[in-house]
């Protein structure tokens, strides 16, 4: 099998040392062709700044009063303001946006925590198991992958509406909990990470199917486990058109409502246009820093699929 | 054959794997325990959802004459599909939302597919720093991009239009010909370290005999990436274009918001946004149904593509390579 | 086919609404607003109306036995309207709801409304009068319970017009003439022509004759482009072209800012108005008088309504009777109208005839230099043209209509606007099988 996934450092499966690539000394090209690295570290260049001026701004532009952020003026210490915009915000609408930020914990952290689990357990069961309907179903979650949310927002809040749960907060979190890709994803990790070879001595052991995923698989499983619920983690944290349509009331919202409704706001009363700013920058940070720490998780995800 | 069989070598030992899949009587079980609590949620909220949709779209609160005090569920037929085929805004956001996508999906593609190529050429310092602050907008919540984006397009705010005034230029961002490419460039600025990740990690399972067999050619570097490396990665690129389609399609978060600062976006500027206008501020559900019906035949088709398209590979080897697609 | 492996899924499928159901008991009772409370609880209210909180305390104050609980909501078009149709839906809307009178078509047809017909007692019916109810009755059914009259007045700056010796406009010719000769020597703007203002737009056309929507033989008319809707579409347009009018939607802080520096000299509104033009500008205190709109010349002597308010009772309510004592407490008691207007926050000139010296007497015009007000709105009442229907889906058709005034700036004309909203209205109503045509 020349299957690999790659850049997993963590995950046993990052077998490929046969590949020729690892031997590749990095960064040394062989020869260099008539562009030169020159251009070629230029242009990179450039689509890292493009990248990362606009997050730069936010930094900033978050840190002064809001005299200095309509005037552009970001580099004079008197306006230095960034304990205060936090502390407006903490205190706009009675504290809204700590509520708010409460929810899309509650809703990421434990949608994640759980729909994570769900999809590595069925991810698991369609790689070491065999079933009738397996194809087929498989079939049916790869085509969910890819129908709109908006598709089903509508169907999914009237039902929601005759069952009494729209606007409450599982009209949020139950939707949030399917993550077919992960199942997909929680496939390809089971059949890398966990040798059936295992499976068969713990059965041989005595321990039944579910004891062994649980005390074996799970285990093995895990890097690809954190991987799925990072992606389920922002998938959730972005989550937007399935709470606005699900929620109407404003002790409910998840950040991204929230400061949606602060937008709509803005161009009437300017004084949110600092607190969306500033409430932007606190509601990003969380992501970008677990993407920054948990970098070799991402990245075995978005590679998981790239195999030769 | 991996470091962990090997860590579990003692628990192995004496055991021969010779069969791969495991006995099948005490499956039942596991399967159905490991499987129902995903199986209870596709059925919840992907197939009960998808077919209530497909029936909303062909029944209508039907009312006759002026429709007070005579409203009644009814069987519908077509009348949906042709509501929204005949409403000059659906067939607006549609083209709208076409000519985005052609102009988003050939620039981040091969934008993307460049900076892969740059990436792999070796020529790039501090290459994993530098994907690292790409991929970092993917990070960003759509919402929170489109709000950062909308204060670098608001006059009075954005560094950027004070700096272009000073040279007096002026961009109007929110105008009538720049909406578009405003939109195109939040897509643009979220997915283009992210899918030039992606394309990256595909051009390094490349083997490099390949490419060093090309070289001893003769070929120059930029002669291999086109002749040798792009072909090579062909499968990954339409993967990637056809989920980039997809999501062109579901053009929605960033007009929404952008709509607040500008009367130039109409509540159904695009589909997804005549869908929820249709649903929830005119109340129209079997028109909002018939809609998404259209939307989710287009998103099959394309899906059926990806399908079909990577047929070839073996069932692991399925090259999806999208998260952001990924419910929720 | 009886594959363990489905016959299981579909075992799991069918507990899951069960389980489903199961968390609701849990679920509920998070809400924040007032939905419904039993039969014996208090009835629910959710207004955007200024001077309900005031009105609900009197209403409180006098009959604590049938206690009433106000929720304010925002107005329609602001998300109040997507609001009520979700809580309807969801089975928890309140007992009563504000709505303004563009609104109650599309409510009673979703079968939101109540139909009150059987509930007005005839005391009511004959306290307000045709042009009252001609806002709550549809097709001969009564669904509102028109609470106030909304005549268009021309609220101008009457310190600028004096200085520049214009007299207020009495015709829309004289109207122009203003603009123009105001624009030229003060480089001040009469008026504003705000693109968000559907409402005026209609106001206008009322007076004008014109019907944008018209109801015969059972079915619905669509005629944006008629003769008199033409008319005022092309009169406002000669302003905005000769750019002699402010350009800038209501409520904007450009707009409000326009007004607070003199740089606009008039508002036209209905009496609702008065009171928030107090409250948006309160430095030009003073200097503000009303008269009547300006009327077409040789014109009949009408004028157009702006922007009133009914209350409807909602069809799932259980206090029906209640609620209705309380709305016609509302609209009919002296006491309602001055608790109404105690906290100066409204302006409201009320349905029922006899009220109306309470809130002249309520209503303070030191910001409109102690004029008379009141008297000046009730004559003005008198020539409210009746017989405007407002269309089944009249939030999208206003939504529609204002994105189309949006784009005056970028080349579209007033016609074209009117033009796109009727054809981007029709195909909604026709999917809800309504009779619908195009005149």
């Amino acid at each position: 099998m020349s299957t690999s996934v790659r850049t997993t450092p963590p995950a046993p499966a990052a077998s490929a040392d046969s590949s020729p690539a690892t031997g590749r000394p990095p960064g040394r090209p062989r020869r260099t062709g008539w562009y030169g690295p020159a251009a070629a570290n230029l242009v990179v260049g450039v689509s890292a700044l493009y990248a990362l001026l606009p997050l730069l701004w936010l930094l900033v532009a978050s840190a002064v009063d809001s005299e200095a952020l309509f005037a552009s003026e970001f580099f004079d210490l008197s306006h230095f303001a960034l304990f205060d915009n936090i502390g407006t915000l903490l205190a706009q609408d009675d504290g809204a946006y700590l509520r708010w930020y409460g929810n899309s914990l509650l809703y990421a952290v434990g949608g994640a925590a759980v729909g994570a689990l769900i999809s590595t357990a069925a991810g698991y069961v369609f790689d070491k198991f065999e079933f009738t309907g397996k194809r087929p179903l498989f079939a049916l979650i790869l085509i969910s992958v890819m129908v709109p949310a908006t598709v089903l927002a509508l169907p999914m809040y009237l039902l929601a509406s005759d069952l009494g749960l729209a606007n409450t907060v599982w009209s949020v979190l139950i939707p949030v909990l399917f993550n077919p890709f992960g199942v997909y994803l929680a496939r390809m990790f089971s059949a890398s990470y966990v040798p059936d070879e295992v499976l068969e001595a713990a059965r041989v052991d005595g321990a039944n199917e579910l004891r062994s995923f649980f005390s074996v698989g799970l285990r093995m499983i895990a890097p690809g486990y954190v991987t799925i619920f990072l992606f389920q983690l922002t998938a959730i944290w972005n989550n937007f058109f399935l709470p606005l349509v699900m929620l109407s009331d404003e002790s409910l919202y998840p950040l991204s409502l929230g400061l949606y409704s602060w937008n709509a706001a803005a161009p009437i009363n300017p004084d949110y246009y600092p607190l969306m700013v500033i409430g932007s920058l606190l509601a990003l940070l969380p992501l970008v820093v677990a993407f920054l720490l948990l970098q070799r998780y991402w990245r075995s995800g978005l590679t998981a699929g790239s195999v030769k | 054959m991996s470091t962990a069989a090997d860590r579990m070598s003692t628990a192995t030992e004496g055991m021969t794997a010779t069969d791969s899949r495991l006995a099948r009587r005490p499956q039942r079980l596991a399967v159905s325990t490991l499987l129902g609590p995903f199986g209870v949620l596709l059925v919840a909220v992907f197939v009960v959802p998808t077919l209530y949709a497909v029936y909303l779209s062909f029944f209508s609160t039907s009312h006759s004459g002026l429709g007070f005090g005579n409203a009644r569920t009814a069987f519908a037929g077509l009348r949906n599909y042709t509501a929204v085929l005949s409403d000059p805004s659906f067939v607006r956001g549609v083209g709208i939302t076409l000519l985005y996508a052609v102009v988003f999906i050939p620039l981040v593609l091969v934008g993307a597919l460049a900076l892969a190529l740059l990436f792999d050429s070796g020529l790039i310092r501090a290459r994993q720093l530098t994907q690292t602050v790409l991929f970092v907008p993917h990070a960003v919540p759509g919402i929170i991009a489109t709000v950062i984006w909308l204060y670098l397009y608001t006059p009075g705010i954005s560094p950027v239009l004070d700096a272009l005034q000073g040279v007096d230029i002026t961009v109007n961002f929110l105008g009538l010909t720049m909406i578009v490419p405003s939109l195109v460039n939040i897509a643009l600025w979220s997915g283009l370290g992210y899918t030039a990740v992606i394309f990256f990690a595909a051009l390094k399972a490349i083997p490099r005999e390949l490419i060093e067999a090309a070289a001893m050619d003769g070929a120059g570097p930029v002669r291999t990436a086109l002749t040798i490396k792009v072909p090579l990665v062909r499968s990954t690129l339409s993967t990637v274009a056809i989920f980039t389609t997809i999501g062109a399609l579901q053009l929605f978060t960033e007009p929404m918001l952008l709509a607040k600062a500008t009367p130039l976006i109409s509540p159904r500027y695009t589909p997804n946004m005549y869908i929820f206008d249709a649903a929830f501020t005119r109340n129209n559900y079997g028109l909002a149904s018939a809609a998404s019906v259209l939307l989710l035949i287009v998103c099959c088709a394309l899906s059926f593509a990806v399908t079909r398209g990577s047929a070839g590979s073996a069932r692991r080897k399925t090259r999806v390579t999208s998260s952001r697609k990924a419910r929720p | 086919m009886a594959s363990p492996a489905l016959g299981r899924r579909r075992l799991l499928s069918a507990g899951l609404w069960t389980a489903l159901a199961g968390v609701t008991a849990t679920a509920c009772g998070g809400g924040s607003d007032a939905g419904p409370s039993g039969p014996d609880g208090p009835l629910t209210l959710w207004s955007a109306l200024r001077g309900t909180d005031t009105l609900v305390a009197a209403w409180n104050e006098l009959h604590p036995e049938e206690p009433v609980d106000f929720s304010p909501m925002t107005s329609g078009l602001a998300g109040g309207n997507a609001k009520l149709s979700n809580a309807a839906r969801a089975g928890n809307a309140p007992d009563i709801v504000t709505l303004v009178d563009a609104d109650l078509p599309s409510f009673a047809i979703d079968g939101v409304c109540a139909d009150l017909t059987g509930l007005v007692t005839p005391r009511l019916r004959e306290r307000l009068g045709p042009q009252a109810w001609t806002n709550g009755v549809l097709d001969g059914r009564t669904y509102g319970i028109p609470v106030d009259l909304g005549p268009m007045l021309f609220a101008y700056r009457e310190d600028i017009l004096t200085r520049h010796r214009i007299e207020p406009p009495t015709t829309w010719e004289e109207f122009g003439e203003a603009a123009r000769r105001l624009k030229r020597d003060a480089g001040v703007d009469l008026a504003t022509f705000h693109p968000n203002a559907y409402n005026v737009l209609a106001g206008h056309t009322m007076q004008s004759g014109g019907q944008w929507f018209a109801i015969e033989d059972d079915a619905w008319v669509l005629d944006f482009l008629g003769g008199p809707s033409r008319r005022v579409a092309e009169f406002w347009q000669g302003l905005v072209d000769e750019k002699v009018l402010m350009f800038a939607p209501g409520s904007s802080q450009q707009w409000l800012s326009a007004l607070a520096r003199g740089a606009v000299a008039s508002h036209l509104v209905g009496p609702w108005g008065l009171a928030a033009l107090v409250r948006s500008v309160p430095g030009t205190s003073g200097r503000w008088r009303v008269a009547p709109l300006p009327r077409w010349e040789g014109g009949e002597d009408i004028v157009g309504t702006d922007g009133v308010s009914v209350h409807a009772i909602t069809a799932d309510s259980d206090k029906k009777e209640r609620a209705m004592r309380f709305l016609e407490w509302m609209t009919t008691a002296p006491e309602a109208i001055t608790a109404r207007l105690s906290g100066g926050r409204s302006s409201i000139l009320p349905a029922d005839a006899g009220l109306v010296a309470n809130a002249s007497r309520e209503f303070d015009t030191v910001f409109y230099g102690g004029q008379d007000v009141y008297r000046l709105v009730e004559q003005q009442a008198r020539l409210l043209r009746t017989g405007w229907t407002w269309g089944p889906r009249m939030q999208a058709t206003a939504t529609s209509l204002h994105q189309g005034l949006a784009r005056l700036e970028y080349g579209t004309t007033i016609t074209e606007a009117l033009r796109t909203a009727q054809s981007e209205t029709l195909p909604d109503l026709r999917s809800l099988g309504l009779s619908v045509r195009q005149a």
